[in-house]
């Protein structure tokens, strides 16, 4: 059969290793010691007893609280500029609007990390250009700021991604509806409230379920953006572990700081249970809305 | 229409504006790198330096280029395998009819959703075990099954390929594999191109799993190469920078070129008629 070369990989390389995760995840396994089932014990260890795994959910969290709705808005509002007839040079702006998304989030790390450097960075410098008794801001190592500029980062980089969507989703309406409205005597909001946002439902909780898993999986904007441009120490998480993200914890649990596999695939499972969670419920409300519309 | 003229050129100038912000970090990575280290910090990068060239040579000598290679060729193989192996099982699919047809459907849809990070401790050991390891194997592939490209051949071909000329070409005497490769895949071009870009910036962006996989920098791909950077050029911080600079500029050339392909697959999910 034509679809077998296609199984086999999935299979060998992608579904056993999500099943076999599950089975580590029950055990205290470190790579080295003989395996231990020790049942559902990870999972409550990391619930009830690990402030790093809470830290970093919520560090996800908050840091999500701060992009997500800024993308979703300021997205739509430059799609719709840039689907106007009035724009002219669309083809440039959407390709310059597109740069981040599609450069190695390695390298994105790194750039914003010799940006907001205390000592080199740009900001800082341009900072005291402008105002002369300016003291250079550690922004990398105090938390709040950190997380700002994730936030930062994460909107820049997907800036773009959502502008595009959104584009795609205003191509689909059919011009007729506009007219017809114009003909009604709809002025420039009731027809981007009253027909715009409404045709774009389907982009929107597209983009909804793609921009939380996609959270949820931050990995290289923090860790490079903290692994500094001016020292090489690596602090797991960044100052006060304020930047760590669930796969960074993963990552670090498993392979890095120790090799604890039964507490890494955990991780994973429980991450992956927040995802499906979050979809079905958000797949659920908006299609109850359609109903009662 | 004089107002008409105005509005436009306001809302172009507000948009380059917006676009201004997206380019800035890049812009001064660029200008940062034709300095010489000594003066890198002493003034504002506004306007580029005559020492690119001195810091491309220092970064080439580093060893860069093997990183790329790695990086490159490693995304080739993954962008071809993944766009065959996508069409084929894509052509299976949808043209013919069989008992495990629908759950194997099934499965490609619900895979397109399971994140490749929940495998992940199981898919190290598995590499482990394999002795792939510090080699290329893992990252090539395990990545020519590419869930999202098999859902989308499937949808293009639905559209794009009649059945009645599959069967024609069969009562010719076509051999089923033949019309693959003589009817299908010629058919599908734009949808090629869009996935080869698709799967190939997947690789080439890939971090996590080299990271863990590979620990010789011979065999490093290019983010783990530009991670390195740090420890390979200490002191040099320009050469750095050109580093930095240099990985990043392959994919926006390639995406520059190849755009329109790229958005139209990548908003085929999406968008649903």
């Amino acid at each position: 059969m034509f679809s077998l070369p296609y199984f086999l990989i999935y299979f060998a390389f992608n579904l056993f290793p999500v099943i076999y995760t599950f089975f580590i995840s029950l055990t205290d396994w470190n790579g080295i010691n003989e395996r231990h089932f020790i049942g559902l014990s990870n999972y409550k260890e990391l619930l009830a007893n690990d402030p790093n795994f809470w830290k970093a959910i919520g560090n996800t969290v908050i840091m999500y609280c701060g992009y997500f709705p800024l993308n979703m808005i300021l997205g739509l509002i430059l799609a719709v500029c840039l689907h106007s007839a009035l724009t002219k040079g669309r083809r440039f702006l959407q390709v310059a609007y597109f740069l981040p998304y599609i450069t190695t989030p390695v390298a994105i790390g790194l750039i914003f990390s010799l940006l907001f450097d205390k000592s080199v960075g740009l900001i800082n410098r341009i900072l005291a250009v402008i105002l002369p008794s300016f003291e250079a801001i550690d922004w990398l190592g105090t938390p709040v700021l950190v997380k700002l500029i994730v936030i930062l980062i994460v909107f820049w980089r997907f800036g773009g991604y959502y502008t595009i969507f959104y584009m795609a989703g205003l191509s689909n309406i059919s011009p007729d509806i506009y007219e017809a409205a114009d003909i009604d005597g709809a002025n420039v909001f009731q027809k981007f409230f009253k027909i715009t946002i409404p045709q774009l439902k389907q982009t929107m909780i597209f983009l909804f379920i793609t921009g939380t898993i996609g959270s949820l999986q931050m990995l290289e904007e923090p860790m490079l953006l903290v692994s500094g441009w001016s020292s090489q120490s690596v602090a797991v998480g960044g100052v006060d572990r304020s930047v760590l993200t669930a796969v960074w914890y993963l990552y670090d649990t498993s392979f890095s700081t120790t090799n604890n596999f039964g507490k890494g695939s955990a991780i994973s499972y429980l991450l992956f249970l927040i995802i499906a969670i979050l979809t079905l419920v958000f797949l659920k409300i908006s299609n109850r809305k359609e109903k009662t519309a | 229409m004089k107002a008409r003229k105005l509005k436009s050129f306001l809302m172009t100038f507000v948009l380059f504006l917006c676009s201004l912000m997206f380019i800035f970090p890049f812009y001064s990575m660029f200008m940062m790198a034709t300095y010489k280290t000594e003066n890198l910090y002493s003034s504002i990068p506004v306007y580029p330096s005559v020492y690119a060239v001195q810091n491309f040579k220092s970064v080439i000598s580093g060893g860069f280029l093997h990183y790329y290679w790695n990086s490159f060729y490693i995304a080739a193989l993954v962008g071809i395998g993944a766009v065959f192996l996508s069409a084929l099982t894509g052509f299976a699919l949808t043209m013919y009819d069989f008992k495990l047809k629908k759950l194997l459907t099934m499965i490609v849809l619900i895979s397109m959703m399971i994140p490749m990070q929940c495998g992940l401790v199981a898919f190290v050991l598995e590499m482990r075990v394999l002795g792939w390891t510090n080699s290329h194997w893992g990252l090539i592939i395990p990545y020519m099954a590419y869930p999202f490209g098999v859902y989308w051949m499937s949808q293009y071909l639905k559209t794009a390929l009649s059945p009645s000329l599959v069967e024609s070409a069969r009562i010719d005497g076509c051999r089923d594999f033949m019309i693959f490769i003589r009817i299908v895949l010629p058919n599908i071009k734009p949808a090629i191109i869009t996935l080869l870009m698709m799967s190939f910036l997947l690789s080439w962006n890939n971090y996590l799993v080299p990271l863990i996989l590979l620990n010789k920098t011979s065999v490093f791909t290019l983010p783990l190469g530009i991670k390195s950077l740090g420890s390979a050029f200490r002191v040099d911080h320009a050469a750095r920078i050109m580093g930095l600079a240099l990985g990043t500029i392959p994919i926006i050339i390639l995406f520059s070129i190849g755009s329109k392909y790229f958005i139209r697959g990548l908003t085929a999910g999406a968008v649903k008629e």
